[in-house]
């Protein structure tokens, strides 16, 4: 386990560095000069001087080669500069502090919301295949893997806060604001564990040692619940930490149709003004989110799981 | 029940309640604030001010050849008059617990501080001007100030309204004007460039003399724009440029309290405010960026006013319960193509004729500005800066583009439907950008006439800053064309030129240059008349649309969204007036 553990770890760098290497050659072919939306969003509706649009290209750094570039951007985020914002002028890396809690708190409640419904659904859609339960599972299964995330929250806002007056269409501040938001970044995520389940147990179910399971005279509830369950949630310990990744995208989506102030609407806010630092932060930062999250997911399943342990250290 | 069954069920309970526990306890509080500031503790209302008139006289005893005729900003009355204001006062009583105003607004994201170039503060009843742009015509009008004198080509006597304190209690006299001016010019170098102030002199408490570089018959209207609002310059420089907020530098009835950026604007009543004690505790004004969202909030009860509507939202609104719409019915916006000169394709005039006439501009602007939303841009500049008979824009005629094309040697050759010359296809590139929904519309609506004319048109919508970039031959642009309220300066400024025809090159994304316009933009020099300069603007707006030098489409009016507990507002067509004293919030 410390070996695989230190394997993971030891290529987390490299990925990094390529995830951001990757990000940063694509935000620089984007068209448009950053001097120059520095220059505007400073002096607004002025012209532009030339002078000063190639004085401000040395102040950025801009007037570099690409890797050079690349490699300053990279000695300062190891040391924890994620440089400043080109719109605000504050550091990146507080502008990301200052709006992962609202997202950790969205993502938190999306995902707790997914496994509540995705885990019990699954199990029971797979017990009892082709019953009623089990087809009202599928269908939500597949409206949440076919729906997109911004069609849903606009039907939750129409359905919830416009026709019941039930809740708030919109911010950040009270627990009932989280409910909808939660809701349509939960569905996706949801759709995928509980049809992944589902197909687990199933498989689980149809297995020589829960034959034997049977032949020994146990209940079936005792067969599911005893000696299959354990085996069948496996996968989706893995899938859970994937789902983070999907749930992060979904949240850049979500958070600017709810106007909640997370990361997702930093982001989105960010790429419309060419705020090339805070992009190339964010999507740092998320990196490194998702991958240590899907690392603990792994670590997770190898816990959960002595073939998979084993089997590795053996190797 | 098996036991992992029992452990995995306790186990999502106890994360289910943690959840809800770590919400209750985080959404109590909320994010921290960029800025944050005391309100001033509200004090005694201040008198009403006299009754005001702006004035500019003759400069008969300059010697000058020129003579600057009179009411070049003709009298008007503020548009929040003495009586108005004293019912709003009324309406506010001690007794009474004032309401909230929640407001959506698009943007949060620019600076507080007006010398920044930044709206939030005019927008939202906390800075003001010495002049404002009058609701009924666009001229400037006295706000701060009470009457402006023009002494001479180059030398214009402002008086002052008394009685005006800034949130910091301080008073706005002569020395405070001049020195919010003086920070003007030194924090926003463009801005200190078109005033052209040479000097200023303090001639008492309440009346201040400038002095210009070269004659500025428009001076007023030129301190209305946002760069100029009255700021205390000394708490402002004090508290830094991080912590505008703090020095309570505005004299607007709404006091900013609390400012996250990207998020929200919160205010108090300034119930020190010049204008009598505004009718509301407050205003709560949140950025809400997407339109839908917006408009759904302002259904869902969530917001009571939503800013920038879309034709659809107006229509919904209009059509439910307790929801208007509310528009001044003017268009101040124009939404246009800039035409590129230097690409090459449409250096051609007689392509870039073809274009002009393959295009029906009158149907896109039905679409992306219906009635009651905005109307057709037939010129740059909308009837209410200048008013052109005789001048207009290419029409649309699909037969003469096709006679132009074949002109200019493009016919096609290969069947194809569309046009091309020495084997080399006619093609275009429409760019625009996403954030004004009227220019994608826009754009594809051209592509599919300029494709029933034979030309080939590609849409590119990315982003605004591309414009500078050569790739593109038509770019969708949306922008404010009533600026200072001088119908050659709006002109100027498209042309890349400014209002005395100087300076070649800013803002001219189409790289348009003619020798026949720099001369008629320059008769303006140091004309005052308002319809003198009136005359010049159409005088250049006819060779601008006689070389479709600019494709302008629609002039977009300014749409709001209301429920009916709103009161006293009054839309103003330019984007810069939003909240004043008089909206009120009925219970």
């Amino acid at each position: 386990m410390a070996a695989y553990l230190i394997r993971r770890l030891a290529t987390l760098p490299l990925l990094l560095l390529g995830i951001s290497g990757v990000s940063f050659v694509l935000l620089n072919l984007a068209p448009g000069d950053p001097a120059e939306i520095v220059l505007r969003q400073r002096n607004p509706g002025q012209a532009l001087n030339p002078t000063a649009v190639t004085a401000m290209r040395t102040e950025l750094g801009l007037d570099a080669p690409l890797p050079v570039q690349y490699v300053r951007w990279v000695s300062q985020a190891i040391a924890g500069n994620l440089g400043r914002s080109y719109v605000t002028e504050q550091p990146v890396a507080r502008q990301l502090a200052r709006r992962t809690v609202p997202t950790a708190l969205l993502t938190a409640a999306a995902l707790t919301l997914a496994l509540l419904v995705a885990v019990p659904m699954g199990i029971l859609s797979a017990r009892q295949r082709g019953s009623p339960v089990d087809t009202v599972a599928r269908l939500v299964a597949l409206v949440g893997a076919a729906a997109p995330s911004y069609a849903l929250a606009y039907g939750l806002i129409i359905l919830f806060a416009v026709k019941l007056s039930w809740l708030p269409a919109f911010g950040y501040g009270s627990a009932a604001q989280v409910v909808l938001p939660a809701i349509a970044l939960s569905l996706a995520p949801m759709a995928q564990l509980m049809r992944l389940i589902r197909a687990s147990m199933l498989e689980t179910l149809g297995q020589d040692y829960i034959r034997t399971a049977r032949a020994k005279g146990l209940s079936e509830r005792t067969v599911a619940f005893g000696h299959a369950l354990r085996n069948a949630l496996l996968p989706a310990i893995g899938a859970t930490g994937v789902s983070l990744g999907y749930l992060l995208s979904g949240a850049v989506i979500v958070e600017t149709i709810f106007t909640w102030p997370g990361l997702g609407q930093l982001m989105v806010g960010a790429a419309l003004a060419r705020d090339y630092p805070v992009v190339q932060g964010f999507v740092t930062y998320i990196a490194v989110v998702v991958l240590l999250v899907n690392l603990i997911a792994d670590i997770a399943l190898r816990v959960a799981d002595p073939r998979l342990r084993f089997g590795r250290e053996g190797m | 029940m098996p036991k992992l069954m029992r452990q995995s069920i306790k186990l999502l309970t106890l994360m289910t309640l943690a959840l809800l526990l770590v919400l209750a306890m985080a959404c109590g509080a909320p994010a921290a604030s960029t800025e944050n500031a005391a309100v001033p503790a509200a004090t005694e209302p201040q008198a009403l001010p006299a009754a005001t008139t702006v004035q500019q006289q003759a400069a008969q005893e300059t010697g000058t050849s020129q003579q600057p005729s009179q009411a070049t900003a003709a009298s008007e009355q503020p548009a929040a008059s003495t009586t108005e204001l004293e019912q709003a006062s009324a309406s506010a009583t001690d007794d009474v617990e004032r309401p909230t105003l929640t407001a959506g607004v698009i943007w949060l994201d620019s600076p507080l501080d007006p010398v920044e170039g930044a709206w939030a503060a005019s927008q939202g009843g906390m800075a003001e001007n010495l002049f404002r742009l009058s609701a009924a015509d666009l001229s400037p009008e006295p706000w701060l100030a009470t009457e402006a004198v023009q002494i001479d080509p180059m030398t214009w006597q402002i008086e002052l309204r008394s009685g005006v304190r800034f949130h910091n209690r301080a008073v706005m006299d002569a020395d405070a004007v001049k020195a919010s001016l003086e920070r003007t010019i030194r924090l926003s170098p463009g801005t200190g460039e078109r005033l052209a102030i040479a000097s200023m002199e303090v001639k008492d408490s309440h009346t201040v003399v400038i002095n210009t570089t070269d004659a500025r018959p428009t001076l007023p209207g030129l301190l209305t724009t946002s760069q100029t609002a009255i700021v205390d310059a000394a708490a402002a420089d004090a508290a830094g440029e991080d912590n505008f907020l703090s020095a309570g530098a505005l004299t607007g009835p709404y006091i900013p309290t609390e400012y996250i950026h990207k998020e929200r604007l919160s205010s108090v009543a300034n119930d020190d405010y010049w204008g009598g004690k505004p009718p509301l505790a407050g205003i709560e004004n949140i950025a809400i960026p997407d339109t839908n969202s917006r408009e759904l909030a302002l259904q869902a009860g969530d917001i009571d006013f939503a800013i920038n509507i879309s034709p659809e939202g107006v229509e919904r609104f209009d059509t439910v319960p307790d929801l208007h719409s509310r528009t001044a019915g003017a268009g101040t916006s124009v939404v246009m193509w800039w035409v590129n000169f230097e690409r090459g394709t449409l250096s051609d005039p007689l392509v870039r004729q073809a274009v002009s006439h393959a295009i029906d501009r009158e149907s896109i602007a039905g679409l992306v500005a219906p009635a009651g939303t905005g109307s057709f841009a037939d010129l740059l500049l909308p009837e209410a800066m200048a008013s052109c008979p005789g001048v207009a824009g290419p029409e649309y005629d699909p037969q003469r583009a096709g006679e132009l094309l074949a002109q200019a040697g493009y016919i096609d050759t290969d069947g194809d439907g569309y046009v091309d010359k020495d084997g080399q296809a006619l093609e275009i590139v429409i760019g625009g950008y996403p954030q004004r929904f009227q220019l994608p519309i826009m754009a594809e609506a051209a592509q599919a006439m300029l494709g029933e004319a034979g030309i080939r048109a590609e849409v590119q919508i990315t982003e605004w800053s591309v414009v500078k970039e050569p790739t593109w031959d038509l770019f969708g642009w949306y922008n404010n064309v009533v600026d200072a309220g001088d119908p050659v300066l709006n002109v100027s400024k498209f042309v890349g030129l400014h209002a005395d025809a100087s300076d070649s090159g800013a803002n001219n994304y189409g790289h348009y240059s003619n020798p026949e316009l720099v001369g008629i933009i320059a008769q303006a020099g140091d004309v005052s008349d308002i319809q003198q300069r009136k005359q010049i603007a159409c005088e250049a707006l006819a060779v601008v649309a006689e070389e479709s030098a600019l494709l302008p489409v629609a002039h977009a009016y300014m749409m709001y969204g209301v429920n009916e507990r709103v009161s006293g507002f009054e839309p103003h067509p330019h984007r810069l007036y939003m909240f004043d004293d008089r909206i009120g919030l009925s219970e």
